[in-house]
């Protein structure tokens, strides 16, 4: 491609050198310099293809590995986080991937490993910490049920210790009236008392003053 | 000496402080006060007042012209009955007006003492002045004094004693026997008397009746005995008594009266 380019380059030159007018060495001079200076240019435009060349080919390879890492992270089963599959998604988006490489087989060796050791893992903490905890959440539990049960024996006592609580201040108050009734009676009884005290000292008084007679 | 001494204690007690003039002046006023009030006075009542182990106060008062002195009818002869009784003289009246806050009216002739009632009067006055020498009444007042204040001609005891509690006890000397209208009239007299008016009072605390006779004390004791009925008399239209009514003694009445039976 590089040899046609120059060939299409030199063609026209040389048409463009036949179709010049009489000044043909300075003419010519001028074209082998801007020829020179168009093949300079050109390996270096070409230098430039071939490493992005290079460079895009890493990139086709790292995306092509991306592809099948997403691949073997969604096969059965997606459960890898974005920020690990969201590349190669875009690449499979892109018509990438699809290949069954290493790095597809990686993922899901990994994923089937995590799996199972999640697995394991759930059926060890189900033994070794969560059947105890049911035990314990049991035995917990029929505590608990206990211990409302004895809740609600301590309401029912409390209730009963309040009827007779009210009982019994039903009748103190009784006792207090009945006392102070009493009270009233020895007052009263008092003022009888002293009254009949004076009808005597008065009687005696008045006997005491007819003796006179 | 001793007896000298006595004489002496006696005197000093006597005069109280008073000059023997100022002493003697009162006995007068007491004792024409007395007589004043009552009447009449017998002797031996008017020396008893004067707290005087000899009788000259009366003779002196009579000597100056104040009382007079005239004999009762049955003299000595019934026991109780004075030999003569001592009223005020003209002299006498306004010599005691001179001193006195509330007049009386006093009937200068002493032959309108009632005989029949002298001895009724005795007792009374006799008694009355041995409780007021003795402290056991603080005053009294006569039933002339008591006619005069009251305004409805109610018929009054024949003395009101006052206690030195301050209690009011009407005494009724009763030596003779009432019946019918007169008993009924003389309990619902004295039942009026200790009976609570509208404003809450009586006028009277206790009624005495003292008598000398137990068939008089048996017959007024069942009168006033609660429960006993009591007539209640009027004069119709011919002005003759007649009872058309008739109330029973309650029983409060019983815890109002005083019985005296006097030893003969």
């Amino acid at each position: 491609m590089a040899t046609n380019r120059r060939l299409t380059v030199a063609v026209m030159a040389a048409a463009l050198l036949s179709a010049c007018a009489p000044d043909d060495a300075e003419r010519t001079q001028k074209l082998e310099a801007a020829n020179h200076a168009l093949g300079a240019r050109i390996a270096a435009l070409e230098q430039q293809l071939h490493d992005q060349h290079a460079v895009r080919q890493a990139e086709l390879e790292y995306l092509e590995r991306q592809a099948s890492i997403a691949a073997g992270c969604d096969f059965l089963l997606p459960m890898y986080p974005a920020s690990i599959t969201a590349p190669g998604h875009k690449a499979r988006s892109e018509g990438l991937g699809g290949g069954a490489g290493w790095p597809f087989w990686l993922a899901v060796i990994l994923k089937l490993a995590g799996l199972g050791g999640l697995l394991t893992g759930s059926v060890a903490a189900w033994y070794w910490l969560v059947a105890p905890q049911r035990k314990t959440t049991t035995a917990a539990q029929a505590a608990i049920q206990d211990v409302q049960k004895n809740v609600e024996d301590a309401k029912k006592t409390a209730a009963m210790h309040e009827d007779k609580a009210l009982d019994a201040k039903r009748r103190t108050e009784e006792t207090l009236a009945e006392l102070e009734n009493t009270r009233q009676a020895i007052r009263n009884a008092r003022h009888e008392l002293a009254k009949i005290e004076s009808d005597r000292q008065s009687a005696e008084a008045a006997k005491d003053a007819l003796s006179c007679f | 000496m001793a007896r000298r001494d006595d004489l002496r204690n006696a005197r000093e007690k006597s005069l109280s402080g008073r000059s023997p003039t100022a002493a003697g002046r009162d006995k007068t006023k007491q004792a024409l006060d007395w007589v004043y009030r009552w009447d009449w006075a017998a002797a031996s009542t008017l020396d008893s007042l004067s707290g005087a182990q000899r009788r000259g106060l009366s003779a002196r008062l009579i000597k100056h012209g104040l009382l007079k002195a005239t004999r009762t009818e049955c003299g000595c002869a019934v026991k109780g009955v004075p030999q003569a009784i001592l009223t005020l003289t003209k002299l006498g009246v306004t010599e005691i007006e001179r001193w006195r806050e509330a007049l009386l009216p006093y009937d200068l002739d002493p032959y309108r003492v009632r005989q029949d009632k002298i001895r009724h009067d005795q007792l009374a006055q006799s008694a009355t002045a041995a409780a007021l020498s003795a402290g056991r009444i603080s005053s009294f007042s006569t039933e002339k004094e008591l006619a005069e204040k009251s305004l409805n001609g109610l018929k009054q005891p024949d003395v009101v004693w006052q206690l030195p509690n301050g209690q009011r006890m009407g005494i009724e000397v009763e030596l003779s026997a009432k019946w019918e209208r007169d008993l009924d009239q003389f309990v619902l007299s004295c039942l009026k008397a200790i009976e609570k008016g509208a404003d809450g009072r009586a006028r009277l605390d206790m009624i005495a009746i003292v008598t000398d006779s137990p068939a008089i004390a048996k017959r007024y004791k069942a009168a006033f005995e609660p429960g006993a009925t009591v007539g209640l008399w009027a004069k119709d239209a011919r002005g003759r008594w007649s009872k058309n009514n008739k109330i029973k003694v309650s029983d409060w009445v019983k815890d109002k009266m005083q019985w005296r039976l006097i030893a003969d």
